[in-house]
């Protein structure tokens, strides 16, 4: 009887379940959590008609009009996924511990590809995400984290306008008495620290339709009665005792001599100030953005804006060195440092609501030619 | 109860001594009477010896080791031969003994055997007329009356010792119309000689093979313990094993293993379980459990002249157990680590001219170990994310032989299987369930062949492991048919003095599959032909030269020739050189596939694979010199040397940005990678030497070295630092041994060993999501296998216990055969076998 319960027992060690053991291989991913939720769509209709697009920031880097940052992660939800104006979202493999700003558009005009920088944001027509932030749970005891659920994204704001898409007016340069020269903006560098003359031109918004993108009523905007402190007036930063004009925001960023579309490393970047007023003429209607909009009657809400055709910009020879503060340095200084800054540069404009357009783009590269133009800085010494 | 009384009955139970005697009495009881050698090697020693004896006069010595040869490894035919040396001898009561056991096996020649028994027993009736003189030298029986039939009888079993004593050299048999037929003295010689099918149109000895062969024998499989094909299959010489988890491993033949390889043909009793979709072949899948298998005949090289496509690197041939005479069976049960049960029944018979054989079988284990534990980003897309394999698989077969050259036979069998594989490119692991059945039907008309068989699955798969909310499912069902006829005709010719065994046939092939991650379902027509020609000069000089063609619907016309020569100083020596080439044809996969692979670094982004039309078969052209020495009762041993050149190799190529790639449901296609042919060429060297030694009954001793070197000629011609292709270890090698002891006990023990590899492995960056190729090396490792067994009651319980992977047993855990492999942990396994 012993032997039987000896073999039995020798029988049940066998069989007896053992747990399998977990080991990563070479490429397993770290722990990761997952932020999901709803996205609910409150239109009037309450139809999305179109995917949703939802991008995931790092909070720390967030999106324009805030900051300049560009999504770590992106995700679209179908149309089809919708039910009865809600369609659920998941956002897998999220850092454990971190800050996520989830912001984006449902994209009616379907209009909106990962691949091109010019459609990768919301357009006229299209619903504003309400942005969320969420903060992820910290790496627990057996590689558990806590996953963020329930996160509730309204859409409820229709993107009222377009892209503040544009194309490059050419210098004119006169050549005897009746006759001009068109030539592209550029920047001579001056041979000491702040020698280097600020260049001026315009910027027109520009329509185009093409097989990627269709741009139908693009403007620049202008807004009033911004209240950035909070004090209940409007801001005058400038103290010129009228209202800020809330332009937009342009900056122009030096491009890779061997790849036009990418911004060079390092980093060079000018600042491009907005003209709302002409310094030898003040007052004049056609080029004060203030009278212009106090002329048109836009309310000093801080929101509403008034949309312009075209402005006129001016570079100082300043290079962007810190954006918080601000701080800027002589375009001669930096370059005596050993960066290059000498060559083509892109132009960003972004409105005040974070729309923005850079030239040059992918449509200059596939032959049309306003979404081509640069900004050059030479140095002709 | 008091004390006393206690006292008393104790008294009376047995002391000590008398326990352990009792128990020394049950264990004699219990213990089979003979030792149990080698089944093969050591019965062919001493059949081989016995037969000597006989031939040279001396018959009871002869019967003796005839006996024992049967004892070792039973054979019907052993019977016949001791039954005619008691005849020779003049003991026909023996001699009827021996016959009669011999037809109770249900022998073809039965009737021929009955009508030899009453010449016989004619032949004692008129010997107890009138008394024999007893014979000056004792032998038993002794001078006899013989008459005239009789007389004819003892002249053929002269001519019969005559010709076993000079190794099977024709003997001219009497006049036509005699009672006795003349087959019947004929063909009972060389019993225990090992006939292989796989290398040839023709059944030949390996020695006579003109390919590298090894063969794997049911005894060899039940003494290893082992519990897969795969794991079995790692003693054979060039073989490469990449097991990827307890459930699937990849095998390839001297070069070019990989995930899903797909470089080597497997067949069951000639049937391709190649999955012509996908490429390569599930093990697991198998509608046969090991305790099925007869034998496995492995070609090391190219195989294609005879097998056509997919014989590119070389040829598995699982050939299976065929019934026994009378009824029989048996029940199989392994169980021990990993939750591992195989269990397995099956029997088999012969009635007449009918044989019938059936199986059914159970199989589970767990994976060896978890990529992933309880995470809440990444969770695992079945119920039971530890079991690696649970399968349940059944087959049954008939044959009809109304006479020796007239066959018709019909088998199938389905089984129900849980498997977990790795798959291709970025898509890792996955599990797969459904339904894999097969059907076979052949018939032997004299010279005439024909073969039909029909394969089948129709599963469910999908990646194990998921993430929570990941882009895309890529859920899958794969519906494939694949139904194959062909027909062969072989016979001799003779011109002048030489022999022509010549074979040629035609098939076609017919494959269909309905699979989601193809652009649509597809339909192949494969045709093909081929002719063999074995020319035998004279015996020490043979050359088989043989040439294939393969019609395939995308890649067209494919001839495939080979040219052997055999040159034979002795009947178990050979020389052998060969030349010939090898083709493998796009699988559908590889043709059709339509994929977008969301890329698990972005959400919204995703990968599109797909197939292509347009490509060219992988080509190998080998040339393989190799000795063969089987001429020792005591050791075998053979070396190969092999070149082969590779070219037209199938791979996923580079991802072709998408450019602005569509919306695809809810994915962005970021780029696009297609199968393609590599504008590259590989050339490879190596070698295989083995011996293996049986120097004394029930010992036996195998180890083989192999070595290959490939090099990439297209990184070479670029200056590369490193152009050698390190898929295939450069060195592999193989000991192993097992004794059976007189008294029951068995043990075998296994080690293997390899040197590391480096796999070109494509992946996600994860920091930019693009698709990334990197290189994924493995350590070199030493496995180490045992198992110990005990065979009682005559051999019909035996019990065992096999520890798998001994080496696995330290604070590594286990070795990995592969990056993305899990590790191959160690296992105890407990068997029991029941014959009845």
């Amino acid at each position: 009887m012993k032997h039987i319960r000896v073999a039995a027992l020798a029988a049940a060690l066998l069989l007896v379940a053992c747990e399998v053991p977990v080991f990563p291989t070479d490429q397993t991913p770290d722990p990761s959590t997952r932020i999901e939720g709803t996205i609910e769509v409150a239109v009037s209709n309450g139809l999305p008609l179109g995917p949703a697009v939802l991008s995931r920031y790092d909070c720390d880097n967030p999106p324009p009009p805030v900051g300049s940052g560009r999504p770590v992660d992106f995700l679209i939800v179908a149309q089809e996924d919708f039910w009865q104006g809600s369609a659920p979202f998941v956002f897998p493999s999220v850092p454990a511990d971190t800050c996520a700003l989830l912001a984006g558009f449902i994209d009616r005009d379907r209009d909106f590809h990962y691949g091109l920088t010019i459609t990768g944001q919301a357009t006229a027509g299209d619903v504003w995400l309400d942005p969320v932030v969420v903060q992820t749970g910290a790496l627990g005891v057996d590689d558990w984290i806590e996953p963020s659920v329930d996160v509730r994204i309204r859409a409820e704001r229709l993107v009222e306008y377009d892209r503040p898409v544009f194309g490059i007016r050419p210098w004119q340069v006169p050549i005897g008495d009746d006759d001009v020269m068109e030539v592209m903006p550029f920047m001579e560098l001056g041979a000491g620290p702040g020698t280097t003359p600020t260049v001026f031109f315009a910027l027109d918004t520009t329509t185009f339709t093409t097989d990627l993108v269709e741009v139908a009523s693009p403007a620049f905007s202008v807004v009033l009665g911004t209240d950035e402190d909070g004090d209940g007036m409007p801001d005058d930063d400038n103290g010129d005792t009228v209202p800020d004009v809330d332009e937009p925001t342009v900056l122009l960023t030096r491009l890779d001599p061997d790849d036009p579309l990418t911004e060079a490393d390092p980093p060079v970047v000018l600042p491009g100030v907005v003209m709302s007023l002409d310094p030898t003429d003040p007052m004049n209607p056609e080029t004060n953005l203030v009278l212009q909009a106090l002329g048109a009657g836009l309310p000093l809400d801080g929101v509403t804006p008034m949309q312009l055709p075209s402005m006129i910009l001016a570079v100082p020879g300043l290079v962007v060195t810190s954006i918080d503060p601000l701080l800027l340095t002589p375009i001669e200084s930096v370059a005596a440092t050993g960066v290059e800054v000498t060559g083509q540069y892109r132009l960003m404009v972004m409105n005040p609501n974070g729309q923005l357009w850079y030239v040059p783009n992918e449509l200059g590269s596939l032959g049309l030619e306003s979404q081509a133009g640069v900004f050059e800085v030479v140095d002709l010494e | 109860m008091n004390g006393e009384a206690l006292e008393d009955r104790r008294d009376m139970r047995p002391r000590t001594p008398v326990r352990l005697l009792l128990a020394l009495l049950m264990a004699a009881l219990l213990i089979p009477a003979v030792a149990h050698a080698d089944a093969r090697d050591d019965a062919r020693r001493a059949f081989r010896l016995g037969m000597a004896l006989i031939a040279g006069g001396d018959h009871l010595e002869g019967i003796e080791f005839l006996q024992k040869a049967y004892d070792l490894m039973p054979h019907p035919s052993v019977l016949y031969n001791i039954g005619l040396a008691y005849a020779d001898a003049g003991d026909y009561d023996s001699a009827l003994d021996y016959f009669q056991e011999y037809l109770d096996a249900d022998p073809e020649d039965g009737a021929a055997v009955e009508r030899l028994m009453a010449l016989l027993e004619d032949q004692i009736e008129e010997e107890e007329a009138g008394p024999p003189t007893p014979s000056a030298d004792g032998e038993p029986g002794g001078e006899v009356v013989a008459t005239p039939e009789l007389m004819a009888l003892m002249d053929r079993l002269e001519a019969l010792a005559d010709r076993l004593e000079s190794g099977g050299a024709e003997i001219e048999m009497g006049p036509a119309g005699e009672e006795i037929d003349a087959e019947v003295l004929e063909s009972k010689g060389d019993l225990y000689e090992e006939v292989v099918v796989s290398a040839s149109r023709q059944s030949t000895t390996p020695a006579d093979a003109p390919a590298a062969l090894t063969v794997i024998t049911a005894e060899e499989i039940r003494l290893s313990g082992a519990t897969n094909l795969p794991d079995l299959l790692r003693r054979v010489p060039g073989m490469s094993i990449l097991t990827m988890g307890s459930g699937n491993a990849n095998l390839a033949m001297r070069g070019f293993n990989q995930r899903l390889s797909n470089k080597l043909l497997v067949l069951v009793d000639g049937r391709s379980i190649y999955l012509d979709f996908l490429g390569g072949t599930l093990f697991r899948s198998l509608t046969i459990d090991l305790q099925d298998i007869e034998r496995i005949e492995i070609i090391r090289g190219p195989g294609s002249t005879l097998y056509g496509a997919n014989a590119f690197g070389g040829v598995v041939n699982i050939i299976t157990k065929d019934p026994q005479a009378g009824h029989g069976g048996q029940v199989h049960l392994t169980a021990g680590g990993g939750d591992t049960i195989l269990g397995n029944a099956r029997f088999s018979g012969r009635e007449g001219i009918l044989q019938y054989k059936g199986s059914i079988g159970y199989e589970q284990t767990d994976r060896f170990e978890l990529e992933y534990g309880e995470r809440s980003d990444i969770v695992a897309s079945t119920e039971d994310a530890e079991l690696a394999v649970r399968a349940l698989r059944g087959n049954a077969g008939l044959r009809l032989t109304p006479t020796p050259k007239i066959s018709l036979g019909l088998e199938g069998g389905a089984a129900y299987v849980y498997d977990s594989f790795a798959a291709i490119g970025v898509l890792g692991n996955y599990w797969l369930r459904g339904l894999f059945a097969d059907a076979r039907f052949d018939a032997q008309l004299g010279g005439l062949g024909v073969r039909v068989f029909w394969n089948h699955m129709n599963t469910e798969a999908d990646q194990t492991w998921q993430q929570v909310g990941g882009a895309g499912s890529l859920t899958t069902h794969p519906d494939a048919h694949v139904l194959d006829v062909e027909a062969v005709y072989s016979g001799t010719t003779m011109t002048g003095p030489v022999r022509h065994d010549l074979a040629l046939g035609a098939g076609y092939r017919l494959k269909t599959i309905d699979w989601n991650y193809l652009d649509g379902p597809h339909v192949e027509q494969h045709l093909h032909g081929f002719v063999e020609d074995r020319i035998t000069f004279v015996p020490q000089l043979v050359t088989v030269v043989g040439f294939r063609f393969d019609q395939h619907p995308l890649v067209g016309f494919t001839p495939s020739p080979r040219f052997a020569l055999l040159v034979k100083p002795s009947a178990a020596q050979a020389v052998r050189v060969s030349v010939g080439t090898a083709f493998r044809t796009p699988t559908f996969l590889e043709s059709y596939l339509d994929l977008v692979i969301p890329s698990g670094v972005v959400t919204g982004v995703g990968i599109r694979s797909m197939g292509s039309t347009s490509l060219a078969p992988e080509n190998n052209f080998a040339v393989e010199a190799g000795y063969t020495f089987e001429d020792s009762d005591f050791v075998a041993f053979g070396v190969n040397g092999w070149y082969q050149r590779v070219s037209d190799f199938i791979a996923l190529g580079n991802i072709e940005s998408g450019g602005l790639g569509p919306l695809v449901g809810d994915t962005f296609i970021s780029g696009t990678s297609n199968f393609q042919n590599s504008d590259s060429v590989f050339h490879g060297l190596g070698g295989e030497a083995e011996v293996h030694a049986f120097p004394i009954d029930g010992l036996d001793i195998r180890a083989n070295y192999s070595f290959a070197y490939w090099i990439d000629q297209e990184l070479k011609d670029a200056g590369a630092d490193s152009f050698r292709d390190r898929r295939h270890p450069m060195h592999t090698a193989n000991i192993g041994a097992s004794y059976r002891a007189p008294f029951g006990l068995e043990a075998n023990v296994d080690l293997h060993i390899v040197s590391d590899v480096v796999i070109p492995e494509r992946t996600f960056d994860p920091a930019t999501g693009n698709a990334i190729f990197e290189d994924c090396e493995a350590d070199p490792y030493a496995m180490l296998s045992a198992r110990v067994g005990q065979r009682l009651l005559q051999d019909r319980l035996e019990f065992g216990i096999t520890a798998f992977n001994l080496t696995a047993w330290g604070e590594d855990g286990g070795h990995r055969e592969h990056c993305l492999a899990s590790r191959v942990g160690p296992r105890v396994l407990g068997s029991a076998t029941y014959r009845f």
